[in-house]
């Protein structure tokens, strides 16, 4: 080790608390008789009390919720993840967008009123849509299907925007509820398993 | 606040009870932010960094070791996936902490808000891995020995490269104007 390593790790010693007895006397020493060293011991001790000052950020206003909501539905150890049947009829359902292979889309479509409506793979054009003002966002990072959802627009006439990569077949189901949260989740379509489900909501709720 | 320790919430979640990964989240998410955040340099980017690692641990929590700090575990996967993120940047995203927030006024003094954003830009002018030692230990509190854990390296390689990365950034902020008293 040469003198400037060990001066180096001295010093960031001290800086990091753990610096012992017998190396706080040597450091004391190079202290004294080289002014250089006391440069050094300047500009690192206060480079890292400017790192140490930095403000911490607060997370995200709903990046907690959107964890919790965004979370599998399965238990982690299981592994497997379960049949899902719905309890309720989806509003909208977007299927079958994703029949294997490597497929990035983007579309954006509008909640229907009354019926449930059900697209055929020739009628997945949609409207393409940069989301760039996504409001809410979930995060779908599965083995076989990745990217995003998000919910867009006014809260009364919400968008979902997917952006989503998938190696199997896939779904996208969503339910307006009457609180206004809109459920979301990702179904595998050979299984019918719900891979992930989520709630993506604009504003406050009802 | 719960006082029960990542192990047990670990236990519990396992056990069905998704109530107990939410303690983890509550517990844990603004540190993998401000990690992402540091990492990244982009709050969005960092936001939906934290939204992985907490989906990949929830997904992976059958295969924690408990041998193991919990929270080493998470700030790898933390670490991992700001990477991820910044290896998929297209190459004119380095360009954007090339910002002026970071030099001084008119006196050459900085006042703090200027110094916090000339040190934002001076941890993204590091290389990936300098950052990563510097953003454990400043914004993670990890000591050496945690650092090896999570970065799988020896001791005395994370604090030749942390002592290093220090050096840089000394450099870095003295190049900008943040001359020694």
């Amino acid at each position: 080790m040469t003198g400037q390593d060990t001066t180096l790790e001295l010093i960031n010693a001290e800086i990091d608390g753990v610096l012992t007895g017998p190396q706080r006397a040597e450091l004391n020493r190079l202290l004294l008789a080289d002014p250089s060293v006391r440069a050094l011991r300047e500009g690192l001790t206060r480079t890292c009390r400017a790192l140490d000052e930095m403000p911490r950020e607060e997370i995200p206003a709903g990046l907690h919720e959107a964890i919790v909501t965004g979370l599998p539905v399965a238990a982690p150890r299981s592994h497997g993840l379960g049949r899902t049947s719905f309890t309720s009829r989806p509003l909208l359902r977007y299927a079958a967008a994703f029949a294997g292979g490597l497929l990035v889309s983007a579309l954006a479509f509008q909640f229907g009123k009354l019926d449930s409506t059900e697209f055929g793979a020739g009628q997945l054009s949609g409207t393409i849509a940069a989301a760039t003002h996504a409001e809410a966002r979930m995060v779908v990072n599965l083995d076989q299907v990745r990217g995003s959802i998000m919910l867009t627009g006014a809260a009364e006439a919400p968008q979902v925007v997917t952006s989503l990569e998938s190696t199997r077949p896939v779904s996208i189901v969503t339910q307006l509820h009457e609180d206004g949260r809109v459920e979301v989740q990702v179904v595998d379509d050979a299984t019918a398993t719900v891979l992930q489900r989520g709630n993506l909501r604009i504003g406050p709720g009802r | 606040m719960n006082d029960e320790s990542d192990g047990a919430l670990v236990r519990r979640t396992c056990s069905g009870e998704p109530r107990a990964f939410e303690a983890l989240v509550r517990r844990h998410e603004k540190t993998v932010f401000n990690a992402a955040l540091r990492m990244l340099h982009d709050r969005e980017e960092a936001r939906d960094v934290s939204q992985t690692v907490f989906l990949k641990v929830y997904e992976h929590l059958g295969e924690y070791d408990p041998s193991h700090k919990f929270y080493s575990w998470i700030y790898r996967i933390a670490l991992n996936e700001s990477i991820k993120s910044l290896q998929r940047r297209k190459p004119t995203a380095a360009l954007d902490f090339e910002t002026p927030d970071g030099t001084p006024g008119p006196e050459g003094v900085f006042d703090q808000r200027q110094l916090s954003d000339g040190m934002a830009a001076a941890i993204m002018s590091l290389r990936t891995e300098y950052r990563a030692v510097i953003v454990l230990r400043h914004f993670m509190d990890c000591s050496y020995e945690d650092m090896a854990a999570i970065l799988e390296l020896p001791e005395k390689t994370v604090k030749s490269r942390l002592f290093s990365a220090r050096q840089l950034l000394r450099t870095a902020m003295e190049t900008r104007g943040w001359a020694s008293e």
